[in-house]
């Protein structure tokens, strides 16, 4: 059984467990993306160089590989 | 599988591979002050997550996503947190870069593989794909430690993977097994006068 704990008014429990998932996926879709985008610019503006512009491709594919099953367990939810 | 079972797992698994973002930390460089600040933000990150996994076990929060065994016990993602900590801070980035990737990346793909090619092959293309995010950062190694560092990193991440420990996750293992066998070898290489590491894959920004 949780124990419902109080900050305030907001009961913490809730304010963890309540549609925690739904708040984070845009954070977990968006942040690698964003990070990897920064080491491709990285490499780019320090005249394309190799190790971050790999880096971060890798990141970007690592991650994309298992966000689009993620997504789409998503919006499969989301319709029911 | 019931849609939000399929939701929760695949949630395990793109949490997993949101791990790789941690190497922004190579992006800031590591002069003066700005050296302690992420020391520092690394530092703070693993004890939020410290403190959120003790609220987690003494029951005060639900975390979605936890598995049934670690209602008891310390969650993988702290696990994972400590390993990357423990990679940034005391590992040269030659040797913890690649061994978060593998971490990152490696484990869900073989927890996915699996059950749909067989344990065998998952293995297999653990081992390989490992291989290849090892190879990545040691590419430029002198001969012939350019392929005996990511084979050696390979088997590490495969150890971490197969050993089977109660009380520590393969999150970790899969992390620091191959750091310290490399380790290993980068101070026996050392001491008979061979400069083993490559130079630093990630260059920080202004760099």
């Amino acid at each position: 059984m949780v124990k419902r704990v109080a900050i305030g008014k907001i009961p913490l429990t809730g304010l963890f467990s309540i549609k925690q998932e739904i708040l984070l996926t845009p954070v977990i879709v968006s942040v690698p993306i964003a990070v990897s985008l920064l080491f491709i610019y990285s490499s780019v503006v320090s005249g394309f160089f190799y190790g971050n512009a790999i880096i971060g491709i890798t990141i970007l594919a690592g991650n994309l590989v298992f966000d689009i099953p993620f997504l789409k367990s998503f919006f499969r939810l989301r319709k029911k | 599988m019931k849609s939000n079972e399929n939701f929760a797992h695949w949630y395990r698994r793109a949490i997993h591979a949101f791990g790789a973002v941690f190497l922004v930390y190579y992006l800031i460089p590591s002069e003066g002050l700005l050296n302690t600040i992420k020391i520092m933000a690394t530092l703070s990150i693993i004890t939020i997550f410290g403190i959120i996994e003790i609220m987690r076990i003494k029951k005060i929060i639900n975390l979605f996503g936890s598995r049934v065994y670690e209602n008891e016990r310390v969650a993988s993602y702290f696990y994972f947190g400590i390993g990357v900590t423990i990679l940034l801070i005391f590992f040269p980035q030659q040797i913890a870069v690649p061994s978060i990737l593998c971490a990152a990346f490696a484990d869900p793909a073989v927890g996915e593989l699996r059950v749909r090619i067989g344990k065998r092959n998952a293995y297999l293309f653990m081992f390989l794909l490992s291989f290849v995010l090892f190879f990545i950062v040691w590419n430029n190694a002198p001969s012939p430690f350019f392929i005996i560092v990511p084979f050696l990193g390979a088997i590490g991440v495969l150890a971490g993977e197969i050993g089977n420990f109660r009380w520590i996750d393969d999150d970790l293992l899969i992390q620091i097994v191959p750091a310290v066998l490399i380790s290993v070898l980068y101070l026996a290489a050392s001491l008979n006068g061979i400069a083993l590491l490559p130079n630093p894959i990630i260059h920080p920004l202004g760099g």
